[in-house]
């Protein structure tokens, strides 16, 4: 499963990329916003996506705001979720290979929705690598949940 | 890297031969070029990368006192008026040079266009 959050920065993006979902077949969960709410807070999405991610070890988020950083750090608070910032295709592709981000944040204000979905496609498409030296670094980050 | 939406410009540069794609300037596009000038960018259309030449400034030969943003796509010729393009900046190239008459400024837009060419893979 897919889950998508958003917020008033995003909210138009995510609404796009719903639309890519829905055309592909791919399941997804929106956690909202479900409504355009010029105030409304990133952190809130950030942490309703990132929890459904950290109890669901196949699970994906991705998260969407202006630049994708409050995101970012909202979700890292949560155990077991990686959130990487992606931006484009070789950023997204990395996220997964090197880094297993379980979600990826996108930066609305600066990509468009064509872009957007170049860089899930990639986050999503791309495996996560087996090198002992990638695994290494991911088993030093979650030392640091305990 | 920045998105912005294609508009209708006063058609300058198809006038001498060199049609652009005017930008619209948004926070994006300002926080992306930090100074005035000519930039090399990746021009990303549908699914495919062309190479550009973007001016960012006032254009010194026509009385035309606005900001502009415009990007002339190499090996291009489609219509994409009201398209969201995402724009790579690749790197800065020159500085707003002030030219006299049209045909110097045919000659910069030629020299731009060999430069872009030549720094981009």
């Amino acid at each position: 499963m897919i889950y998508l959050g958003a917020d008033h920065a995003g909210f138009k993006l995510k609404e796009k990329i719903k639309q890519y979902f829905e055309k592909h077949s791919i399941s997804y969960a929106d956690l909202g916003a479900q409504d355009f709410d010029k105030d409304d807070d990133y952190t809130d999405y950030a942490v309703m996506v990132a929890k459904k991610v950290s109890l669901e070890p196949k699970a994906r988020g991705i998260l969407i705001c202006g630049t994708g950083n409050g995101m970012a750090m909202a979700a890292n608070k949560i155990k077991s979720v990686r959130a990487a910032l992606a931006w484009d295709v070789y950023s997204a592709e990395k996220a997964t290979e090197d880094d297993h981000a379980n979600i990826i944040t996108l930066p609305a204000r600066d990509i468009s929705h064509r872009r957007a979905i170049k860089v899930i496609k990639a986050y999503l498409d791309a495996k996560p690598s087996k090198a002992s030296s990638h695994i290494r670094r991911i088993n030093k980050i979650k030392k640091l949940e305990k | 890297m920045f998105k912005s939406k294609v508009i209708h410009g006063n058609k300058h540069g198809a006038d001498i031969g060199y049609p652009t794609a005017n930008l619209e300037v948004n926070d994006a596009l300002k926080r992306a070029l930090d100074k005035y000038g000519v930039y090399a960018v990746k021009v990303h259309v549908g699914d495919k990368i062309y190479k550009g030449a973007l001016f960012w400034g006032k254009r010194s030969l026509f009385s035309d006192p606005d900001l502009v943003c415009e990007v002339l796509i190499i090996d291009f010729n489609e219509n994409v008026y009201n398209k969201e393009l995402d724009i790579d900046v690749v790197s800065f190239m020159r500085n707003i040079i002030q030219v006299s008459d049209e045909s110097e400024l045919k000659q910069l837009i030629k020299n731009d266009i060999e430069k872009v060419k030549n720094s981009i893979q």
